[in-house]
């Protein structure tokens, strides 16, 4: 499946008419219907974003040609994604890093579910905020 | 190693003027955040030349503090490890791990100084009266007589660190 045709199957899951989605998103019907039908992309990466969010997977299973919706947990996989956007190659990398050190922690089985959550949007969100002021003190280029 | 963490945590305390492991952490720029975090009571976390200790924000302050000092014994004494492999922080108390142990003994002696815990050891009390009157957990009780004793005061350490009732 392409990009238009997952926001397709995905819009009509969630039973949003076109216009319900646009509105949703902030883009006008005939950009849902440009999606859909040409298969075109957004040019804000910001709506991909919003898109994946409302639908509920993972930004790359949108921009991917692939069927797989759970490679990665949806969390995991756009916090790299996003590191990957606003750090470049070297973000993702720490990203990537970041998510296996969090699973390697949590193999022991000892956290439940909810913790687990918490810990992972606590540790994403400070990974951000370090980078924030690296970026600040030491003028880290993109 | 004992010896290092006293020696550590003395400096510290001169330097800063304070055994408060929160002035002591903003003092060395390490960054103090409190987060939802469940079950979980904090951790320490080393990024982009930039350090944190993140506490959960549910707990109440004298654990808060416990934990704030607990993870400053890993800046202090791990943050070589932190750096390059791991985020910790599960199990508090857990001795099973050599750094735990560690950041456990730093925590200790940092937070109690000497003659508090001697004070009630010559009087014969029990460790759990003295953590109870003291209002903190039994270990910390543990581990301050087990630097004592290392310091060649006259005090017989219980060893129960293995406990894991505070864990939860």
């Amino acid at each position: 499946m392409n990009f238009g045709e997952k926001v397709k199957k995905l819009r009509k899951e969630l039973g949003y008419s076109q216009k319900e989605l646009a509105s949703n998103i902030g883009v006008s019907t005939k950009s849902i219907y440009n999606y859909e039908t040409d298969n075109l992309f957004p040019k804000d990466k910001k709506v991909i974003r919003k898109l994946a969010e409302i639908f509920n997977v993972s930004v790359d299973y949108l921009i991917t040609d692939t069927d797989n919706r759970n490679a990665l947990s949806k969390t995991e996989d756009n916090f790299i994604s996003s590191a990957k956007e606003d750090f470049g190659y070297k973000g993702k990398k720490e990203a990537e890093a970041l998510v296996e050190k969090t699973a390697a922690m949590m193999a022991g089985g000892s956290l439940s579910e909810e913790d687990q959550d918490a810990f992972f949007q606590s540790i994403t969100k400070i990974y951000f905020d370090a980078k924030a002021k690296a970026r600040e003190k030491y003028g880290t280029k993109k | 190693m004992i010896n290092i963490i006293s020696t550590e945590v003395e400096r510290l305390i001169k330097k800063y003027r304070t055994r408060n492991p929160f002035e002591i952490a903003s003092g060395m720029n390490i960054n103090i955040v409190f987060e939802n975090l469940g079950n979980l009571k904090g951790y320490y976390f080393y990024q982009s030349r930039f350090r944190y200790i993140v506490i959960n924000q549910k707990i109440n302050d004298k654990f808060k503090s416990i934990i704030c000092a607990h993870e400053l014994g890993h800046d202090r004494l791990h943050q070589h490890f932190a750096r390059n492999t791991a985020i910790r922080e599960f199990s508090l108390f857990d001795m099973s791990s050599k750094p735990e142990r560690e950041a456990n003994l730093f925590a200790t002696e940092l937070l109690i100084p000497d003659n508090t815990i001697m004070d009630f050891a010559k009087q014969e009390y029990t460790y759990e009266f003295i953590a109870a009157k003291l209002d903190i957990p039994v270990e910390l009780v543990d581990f301050k007589s087990q630097i004592l004793k290392n310091k060649g005061y006259d005090i017989n350490p219980i060893q129960i660190a293995n406990s894991e009732f505070l864990r939860k």
